[in-house]
């Protein structure tokens, strides 16, 4: 590895004045989970490494009478563990459980899975059903974006060099069921063959509010509107569900884990397996 | 460089270390503890677990500056005076041990589970050892080591 700066601020103000001189060299560091295996396959060959661990609020999971707060250096397996989060939240605790293994779910945040914006990011699905929202930091200050404007590409987001996550927010929920359910060739150290996550925010099965989002069959993964509206008006039922999985926006390629042919089936399969469930309790 | 104080197998150190230095190699070649192997060297095969702030994590995918501050615990830290921990003697007793290569991980993550969770069920015992990858194939062996070695809850 070259030599490098290692910078590590304690507050955000200390942060902010780092972000201003930030160069396209400087990176991030949470987890370390993605940079540093890009690092040792000189993927990118960083000058310096602004470490924001250290800042304390960026490590929290914090509940308010509106809204669950996750802070950027929360790591994913304190977002699995988090009794708010398996209640309100399933498809997030659930899409975090399913990342890699222990150690790397002990050190891996689902900030850094979101900034990474791969297609396959387990915990992408789940952030879009429940509109979650992302407050991006940088030397002014602070905004708020939506999930649904963050992703732009594979591998690309909308946020500039001198700008970073400070943390992703979720709206609570009333009257929410939901899930995640993950493909994979096997169960530990492996990405998403297909992910996806369902939830039903009303209880109406002949209006349902429900809100699909499939992963890893499409460069930017999206909610399917199209099947959310056909379901919302036709109501949910064996033959409604199975329809609205034929309107799912997925256009999968073929690599190493599985066909186009075989995601498509397996997408299939466990958007209506999710479906029906949530349908029937 | 830079100073970097932590703790290491409950002795406080305090060491220079290259900014650009990953801590495995900081373990290996600076504090001399060869316990812990490199393996896949990209977090996919823990054969280099150490114990961080009681969590199991991959030493290979962090920069040793990163543990100031810290408490980190290698597989050296399991016997004392000559003595082995019970997870150590489960190991040869169930002969969960082949090549060896994967051991000191494998250790690792069973000490971070009981350490955290003394009286775990199987599946948790799996979930603390997914990330760690044995080639002989001794998965079944190790589990039962783990199982045998948590019985009656009092590890330390």
């Amino acid at each position: 590895m070259p030599t490098l700066n290692y910078l590590c601020p304690t507050t955000s103000s200390e942060l902010k004045k780092i972000l201003k001189k930030k160069k396209t060299d400087s990176f991030i560091l949470a987890g370390g989970t993605d940079l540093l295996v890009k690092i040792r396959h000189n993927v990118v060959k960083p000058k310096e490494i602004i470490d924001i661990k250290k800042i304390k609020k960026f490590n929290e999971i914090k509940l308010t009478k509106t809204q669950l707060n996750i802070g950027c250096a929360a790591t994913l397996n304190e977002i699995a563990e988090n009794k708010t989060i398996k209640e309100k939240f399933p498809a997030i605790a659930d899409g975090s459980l399913s990342i890699g293994s222990t150690q790397i779910r002990n050190r891996g945040t689902l900030v850094g899975n979101l900034c990474n914006s791969s297609p396959v990011a387990d915990t992408v699905p789940g952030l879009l059903i429940y509109d979650a929202k992302i407050k991006i930091l940088s030397p002014t200050g602070t905004k708020t974006v939506s999930i649904h404007d963050f992703i732009t590409g594979v591998g690309k987001n909308i946020l500039k060099k001198n700008e970073i996550v400070e943390s992703v927010i979720l709206p609570l929920p009333k009257n929410t069921k939901s899930a995640f359910l993950k493909n994979a060739r096997r169960k530990a150290l492996d990405l998403s063959s297909v992910n996806v996550a369902v939830g039903l925010f009303n209880k109406s099965k002949k209006n349902p509010d429900i809100r699909i989002a499939v992963g890893a069959c499409a460069p930017i993964t999206k909610r399917a509107q199209k099947a959310e509206k056909f379901l919302k008006k036709n109501g949910l039922t064996d033959e409604t569900i199975k329809k609205a999985a034929k309107m799912l926006p997925i256009s999968p390629i073929s690599d190493l884990r599985g066909s186009k042919e075989f995601r498509n089936k397996i997408a299939h399969r466990l958007f209506i397996k999710l479906a029906t469930q949530l349908g029937e309790v | 460089m830079k100073t970097i104080t932590f703790t290491i197998n409950g002795e406080k150190e305090t060491r220079d270390v290259s900014e650009s230095k990953t801590l495995l190699n900081f373990i290996r070649e600076d504090l001399h503890l060869t316990g812990t192997k490199e393996g896949c060297g990209e977090g996919e095969c823990g054969a280099c677990t150490i114990i961080l702030n009681g969590k199991a994590v991959h030493s290979c995918m962090m920069l040793a500056v990163e543990i100031d501050g810290c408490d980190v615990e290698t597989v050296e830290v399991m016997s004392k005076d000559g003595n082995l921990d019970i997870l150590q003697e489960k190991f040869i007793e169930h002969n969960a041990v082949q090549c060896g290569f994967c051991t000191p991980g494998m250790l690792m993550s069973a000490r971070a589970l009981l350490l955290s969770n003394p009286n775990p069920t199987v599946d948790e015992i799996k979930t603390a050892l997914e990330g760690n990858i044995c080639r002989c194939t001794g998965y079944k062996q190790i589990i039962e080591a783990v199982s045998d070695a948590a019985k009656g809850g009092k590890y330390e």
